[in-house]
């Protein structure tokens, strides 16, 4: 028996069926919303019956404008809408309809929609109830055009135009992108769909958990719980951008004749769904709630370091004042009180009604929400500026930008400047000694005593002294000059230290290169030198002076 | 993806304006999404290994099979790895291997095809570009690269009467059954060691002096060497017919090369001055004659790999390497136009005790000057085009 071989790009399945029901269903969860929207306008039902249940014609009006909406009927109303979409598209590809004919097809399709609508609209209703309501269309036209009907019309009409648009674009990812040369991509196309609509449907299920009324109220109290239609809107999205990626990669190797492993689509499908599935998890472990604001969790911080600053404060000038003191009970007189030793509380935050705090654990909680959430959008808009050098360069093109970047550079050198005088100023035997004797005793208050230095690191110092004092008196050694041969340049500009000068070079030498210990007297010696060489680079400055 | 980016910070700016929480979770989805496919696409490049397995030397005509191995060294799985081996055009059509894969955790894939040495030549297989990026397409795609490796494919060597080529003296050396090259008393001073030099050569004085093996130059009594003198310079071949011309010559250096070291057990050398494609570069080449087959299979690769050149004087080459050749050695010279400069050159080279044969690569039948030219100044002239035969050597 001949085994049917399926065309991979053409797996029907997934055309036909599982394309057209994840849009519909997805456009199902952003209707769900809407239609919760919708019932946020509508009155007290208890009071809309009273009117509807009324004769008058303000009863009549009531009963147009304020229906009871059948959010199922127009939810599942939509996902059929979506099959239906794909369907007629491809049943208008295969007979290739155009023009006329196409209107046609498309004008019986609206109507049918229309009709189907309006016929679910009456379940649940008697069979009497239903003729009554046929029976009065002629002389009330305005009641087949019901609020609900043209709602779920309106609704329907969407669902099926983007499903319509989305097997369009899903067709047009089989085509050479030349063929977009003009015209929107079909990948840009589709996943705009799809963010577009996620912002939608997150804008409307808000507004319908917070209430039109609390939207501008910025201290109202977050809304927990789960929203089952955008978790599944997001999630069915996801798994639908890894689809169209595939579909898109696809194309690409079949145009460039590329052998595909046969196993590739269903690893595609298991390793998006793991990653989707990873996303998931780590998201539903991430904090969302935060009951402090982003300036308060800060405003929080400082006011804690305040306090710890001023509990120290206070202890310090209490410790000064309490000889004073004592010399002061010797007087007679009373004694300084002891400080208040009590941390000074941070200010009481949020809107709690009373004067109590937040809690601990919902400061830390507040404060790992932010740190995250500040987190990921630092990262996220750092990793988009680095794959998009361009939209930094436009940046930075920007006046503003350029001027907070000179500052920048100018504080940066300034700084860069600072630090390389003072590691001009340290010897620089001292990082290589140091390094492998431990580090240097701690000097109090940062004061430099040189006595408290090890004989050998006194020598490096005094050598390193005439060479910084040399370099600003115009004979700086060049960087490949050796200690000898920086003596010989040095040595005719001091005619009268040139042994001390000897001196002072050999034992550097020695102190730097070699291992024989170097005692007090070593450095003493060295210190006389230094001090005469010192002395010779003195008067040649005056000398230098005098002559300008 | 460009729109994912602005998406996710507008989610969280929705999230945090109308603080619901779970309106968070859906943005910590999408970010997680953003996240693990960005550290996914980069850490899967790292992880990835190539080995390509082939033998590098054939013949003409030889088919070799390569397999080329990717291997994920990582735990992440690649989920899908899209791999382009450039390939030369002369070797196979298409010129390149285009393959889709997707690797597991530590999984490894072999990808095979067979290269058909159709033309001899030094050819570069690979490299091979290799992308990959995540699955939705956020990310951007990474590539790697696996440098080339080199097949020669020796040019192919013929029995010399099909190019209708004497097989015996004076094309070659002397038919002389004593093996007496160089006279082993009379040293005339040492060289750099050579790959074939026997030990017994050796100056271990002069080695242990200078550091490196020197052996020892005899005086020569009578050489029966060969060495062959190829032509490629390309203004030296008719113009129409100039690859034709430059192959057929190359064929018939490797195939007299081949004719004296395996038929005749005598040493055999080449010089030429040629473009490397190892180097890319024009290079002289001189492979002092030996008889040992590993030197053949030396020579077979220098003639697998030359191209013709330009801007070069081959008499002033002959005139240069004929130094280096013993007396009495054979001078076998090999182009594709005979000159006034070359035919001085020749009777130079003759009248300092070299024998010398003159093959001209032309087609057409020997002129009744040359051959007149050629039993006057006492020169072996042969010419070769049988084009027919080089169709179907190929």
């Amino acid at each position: 028996m001949k085994q049917k071989q399926v065309d991979p790009d053409h797996n029907p399945w997934v055309e036909n069926l599982f394309r057209p029901l994840v849009i519909g269903i997805m456009f199902g969860c952003v209707a769900l919303s809407m239609v919760e929207m919708v019932r946020l306008f509508l009155p007290d039902p208890n009071l809309a019956d009273v009117y509807t249940n009324a004769p008058s014609f303000k009863a009549e009006m009531m009963r147009l404008f304020l229906p009871g909406v059948n959010g199922t009927l127009i939810v599942l109303a939509c996902v059929l809408a979506a099959l239906e979409a794909n369907y007629s598209y491809r049943l208008i590809r295969a007979r290739s309809l155009r023009g006329s004919d196409l209107l046609r097809f498309r004008l019986i399709e609206i109507a049918i929609f229309f009709l189907l609508i309006k016929i679910g609209s009456y379940i649940g209703e008697s069979w009497t109830g239903v003729l009554a309501d046929v029976r009065s269309w002629p002389s009330h036209l305005y009641r087949i055009f019901d609020i609900e009907t043209i709602a779920a019309f309106l609704l329907v009409l969407i669902s099926w135009h983007v499903s319509t648009q989305t097997k369009r674009d899903f067709d047009r990812l089989q085509e050479p992108p030349v063929y977009h040369r003009y015209d929107v991509p079909p990948m840009d196309s589709l996943t705009g769909r799809f963010f577009w609509g996620g912002v939608i449907l997150l804008i409307v299920t808000g507004l319908t958990r917070i209430g039109i009324a609390q939207v501008f109220n910025l201290r109202r109290p977050s809304v927990p719980g789960l929203v089952l239609n955008v978790l599944v809107y997001s999630l069915l999205g996801l798994v639908m951008l890894g689809q169209v990626r595939f579909a898109t990669l696809r194309k690409r190797w079949k145009t460039g004749e590329t052998k595909v492993a046969e196993e590739l689509p269903r690893r595609w499908v298991r390793y998006s769904l793991s990653l989707i599935g990873l996303a998931a998890l780590l998201a539903f472990l991430l904090p969302t709630g935060y009951t402090l604001g982003l300036l308060e969790v800060i405003g929080y911080i400082l006011a804690v370091i305040l306090a710890v600053l001023s509990l120290i404060t206070t202890l310090l000038f209490w410790l000064i004042l309490l000889p004073f003191a004592w010399l002061m009970s010797l007087l007679g007189v009373e004694s300084a009180p002891a400080p208040n030793t009590q941390p000074l509380s941070p200010p009481a935050l949020g809107d709690t009604g009373g004067d109590v705090g937040p809690g601990w654990l919902q400061i830390v909680r507040s404060l790992a929400f932010w740190v995250i959430a500040v987190g990921i959008v630092f990262y996220v808009v750092r990793s988009y500026v680095r794959d998009h050098p361009e939209l930094f360069e436009s940046l930075a093109a920007l006046g503003l930008v350029r001027a907070l970047r000179r500052l920048w550079a100018a504080l940066w050198r300034w700084l860069n400047g600072w630090g390389a005088t003072l590691k001009e100023r340290m010897p620089r035997g001292w990082s290589v000694r140091l390094g492998r004797r431990g580090r240097l005793p701690k000097e109090p208050f940062g004061f430099f005593r040189l006595g408290a230095l090890s004989p050998r690191a006194q020598v490096l110092y005094y050598y390193l002294s005439v060479l910084h004092r040399a370099a600003r008196q115009g004979f700086p050694r060049r960087p490949a000059e050796t200690p000898d041969e920086y003596r010989t340049t040095l040595g005719p500009h001091l005619p009268q230290s040139q042994e001390d000068m000897d001196q002072l070079t050999h034992a550097f030498i020695e102190a730097r290169y070699s291992r024989r210990a170097i005692e007090r007297d070593d450095a003493r010696r060295v210190r006389s030198s230094w001090q005469q060489v010192k002395a010779a680079l003195r008067t040649l400055r005056r000398n230098t002076e005098e002559d300008a | 993806m460009r729109r994912f980016v602005p998406f996710l910070l507008v989610l969280f700016a929705i999230a945090a304006f109308l603080r619901v929480d779970f309106f968070f979770t859906i943005a910590y989805l999408f970010f997680g999404v953003y996240l693990l496919s960005r550290l996914w696409a980069r850490r899967m490049v790292e992880r990835l290994e190539v080995n390509r397995q082939f033998v590098s030397r054939a013949f003409q005509g030889d088919r070799v099979p390569v397999d080329v191995t990717v291997r994920n060294t990582g735990w992440l799985p690649v989920p899908w790895l899209e791999m382009h081996e450039a390939l030369p055009v002369q070797l196979i059509t298409p010129p390149f291997h285009r393959e889709v894969i997707s690797l597991g955790s530590r999984e490894q894939r072999r990808l095979g095809y067979t290269l058909n040495c159709r033309r001899r030549g030094y050819y570069p297989i690979g490299p091979l570009t290799m992308q990959t990026g995540d699955l939705l397409g956020i990310s951007r795609r990474s590539a790697a690269q696996a440098g080339p490796s080199y097949l020669t494919v020796y040019p192919r060597v013929v029995p010399l009467h099909q190019l209708g080529l004497p097989t015996r003296s004076p094309l070659v050396a002397l038919p002389a059954a004593a093996h007496l090259f160089e006279d082993p008393a009379r040293v005339m001073g040492v060289r750099d060691y050579q790959p074939g030099d026997s030990p017994r050569r050796m100056h271990w004085t002069a080695t242990a002096s200078a550091g490196r093996l020197l052996v020892k130059q005899y005086q020569p009594a009578i050489a029966r060497e060969t060495l062959i003198c190829l032509d490629m310079d390309q203004n030296n071949y008719e113009r129409g017919q100039r690859y034709t011309a430059t192959e057929l010559a190359i064929v018939i250096a490797a195939s007299i090369a081949s004719h004296v070291v395996t038929r005749e057990n005598l040493p055999v050398g080449l010089t030429t001055e040629a473009r490397d494609p190892m180097l890319n570069d024009q290079v002289q080449f001189f492979l002092p004659p030996r008889s040992e087959r590993a030197h053949l299979m030396s020579l077979l690769e220098v003639l697998a790999r030359i191209q013709v050149a330009s801007e070069m004087s081959f008499v002033e080459l002959l005139r240069r390497t004929s130094v280096d050749l013993a007396w009495g050695g054979t001078l076998t010279v090999i182009t594709g136009r005979e000159s006034e400069a070359l035919f001085d050159t020749l009777v130079y080279l003759r009248r300092a005790g070299f024998a010398v044969a003159l093959i001209l690569v032309q087609s057409g039948r020997p002129s009744a000057e040359l051959r007149k030219r050629a039993d006057l100044l006492n020169l072996p002239i042969h010419r070769v085009w049988r084009e027919q035969d080089l169709e179907m050597w190929r």
